[in-house]
């Protein structure tokens, strides 16, 4: 005797398809990791991973504390899903996220440096791409003249240029106005080109990039 | 300045930089490992309940650090004039005065052939005792700090004033001229104390000093002849002068109305009003 949809056990009955996580939107994903949905978190991990890694070491460099940084950022996602007011808004809140984790680390750097733990505050054994000398130290120059930049500047150049957010975007991450962003900008910029030039091999590469591009 | 080549170099050091961040995403999947295994950790302890129990050593800290910095830190006082400083000792020898300042700015000058003790020198209750002679004494008020002043059995208690201050311990007299302000003074005699305004003057006298049942009577050999005589005087009478000599032997009574007597200044001494009267 076929079993009736009376007889049926309503878990069995009501048992549907779920969405895949991956084709969820942002607000969606949120509200699924916020109940703890493993699925949800690691397609929010795939999603913004690329974007919170650019900030960070971007501003950062290339640092041990970096997965460690990456992995409190999206947890932190995790602890203050239920509070955001829109869901929706997940890259703004990871990108926000990033500038203050990377904005306190510069400032535990800055201590380090103060107390003498390392003279440039710099942790040790720091990982950097395998490249030739000559390379290691244009990037060593690099780090050099961006550690001459304030901590605003720097976020506002890694956001802006390095990471390609908009005006308004960069603006929100810093929580300033657009047009304090873009004074900003420009004086990072003219502290660059200043900089660059007492840095013979970051001055080098420069050259030959603007040259390449057929830059004034 | 060109702002188009300053773009231009930013955008040099920004591509230099993009390949450090793309080189750094060779550890991309053992991170997102690493979070996930995090991520199930925290959803399986589930919220974390605030340990508000972890504060508690810090609160104390913080507690001990305001007692700690609130503490009542001591008076420091110097003496001017040469004489004699020992310890908490000050004697002013024959013929010289000598200045004790205190760091509140209370000042006294020690008459000569006079000596006192500083005794305490707490922020909110220093306390000076003199030995003998005579003193004249000004205390700064300060909302906090309450001066004590002994001479023998009395306690004179000062907030801001300007007095002269005479003990001697061998006749056990004593005498307070206030000058400025008010002061109180407790005596083992009276109940309550008495105070002084501005203009008045204490003076007390014993003259027998004999302690009988922890009450002063007059068990000395002159004052037993006295008894003898029916010329008993009582405690009040034989204490402060002036005062009104109440109801013979009974000294409760007599200390009562002393403590309760509205002290009326007269001719810079003070009297009992009916003293008069009783006398």
């Amino acid at each position: 005797m076929p079993a009736s949809p009376l007889t049926e056990r309503p878990s069995e009955r009501l048992r549907v398809a779920r969405f895949p996580p991956e084709r969820r939107g942002d607000a969606q994903l949120v509200a699924d990791a916020a109940d703890g949905d493993r699925a949800a978190m690691g397609v929010i991990w795939d999603r913004y991973a690329r974007l919170v890694r650019g900030v960070l070491v971007g501003v950062l460099g290339p640092d041990s504390a970096i997965e460690d940084l990456m992995q409190d950022v999206f947890l932190a996602l995790h602890k203050g899903a239920r509070s955001m007011k829109d869901k929706g808004a997940l890259r703004a809140y990871l990108i926000q996220t990033a500038v203050r984790s990377a904005a306190f680390e510069l400032r535990k750097r800055k201590v380090r440096r103060w107390v003498g733990l390392s003279p440039t505050g710099d942790l040790p054994e720091v990982p950097a791409p395998p490249l030739d000398i000559e390379s290691r130290e244009t990037l060593r120059a690099l780090y050099r003249v961006l550690e001459r930049l304030s901590e605003r500047r720097r976020l506002a150049f890694v956001l802006r240029h390095v990471q390609g957010l908009e005006m308004l975007e960069v603006a929100a991450a810093l929580a300033i106005s657009e047009s304090t962003t873009r004074r900003e900008l420009t004086s990072a910029r003219q502290q660059l080109a200043a900089l660059v030039r007492r840095e013979p091999a970051l001055a080098l590469y420069v050259d030959r990039f603007v040259a390449e591009r057929g830059a004034p | 300045m060109n702002p188009e080549r300053d773009e231009a170099i930013a955008e040099s050091l920004a591509e230099l930089t993009r390949a450090v961040i793309e080189h750094s995403e060779r550890h991309q999947g053992a991170t997102r490992a690493a979070l996930l295994r995090r991520f199930d950790e925290r959803v399986e302890r589930g919220p974390r309940r605030r340990a508000w129990w972890a504060l508690v050593p810090a609160l104390g800290l913080t507690a001990a650090l305001v007692v700690w910095l609130q503490r009542p830190s001591a008076l420091t006082y110097a003496v001017s004039g040469g004489g004699e400083r020992s310890g908490s000792y000050v004697s002013a020898p024959a013929g010289q005065a000598l200045g004790v300042s205190f760091s509140d700015h209370t000042e006294l000058v020690v008459e000569p052939n006079s000596q006192l003790r500083v005794e305490a020198t707490d922020q909110h209750a220093p306390r000076v005792a003199l030995e003998r002679g005579s003193a004249r004494v000004h205390v700064v008020h300060r909302p906090q700090t309450r001066w004590k002043f002994m001479a023998g059995p009395f306690e004179v208690y000062v907030t801001g004033t300007r007095f002269d201050f005479t003990w001697d311990p061998a006749r056990e007299v004593m005498d307070l001229h206030l000058r400025e302000g008010s002061v109180e003074i407790q005596t083992p005699l009276l109940a309550s104390p008495v105070v002084l305004r501005a203009g008045q003057r204490f003076q007390a006298d014993f003259d027998a000093p004999q302690y009988d049942h922890g009450r002063r009577r007059g068990a000395a050999a002159s004052t037993r002849a006295e008894r003898q005589r029916g010329q008993r005087r009582t405690r009040a009478e034989r204490c402060c002068r002036g005062a009104a000599a109440p109801a013979r032997g009974n000294s409760e009574r007599t200390a009562e109305r002393l403590a309760s007597a509205e002290l009326a200044q007269a001719g810079g001494r003070w009297e009992i009003p009916g003293a008069a009267e009783a006398r």
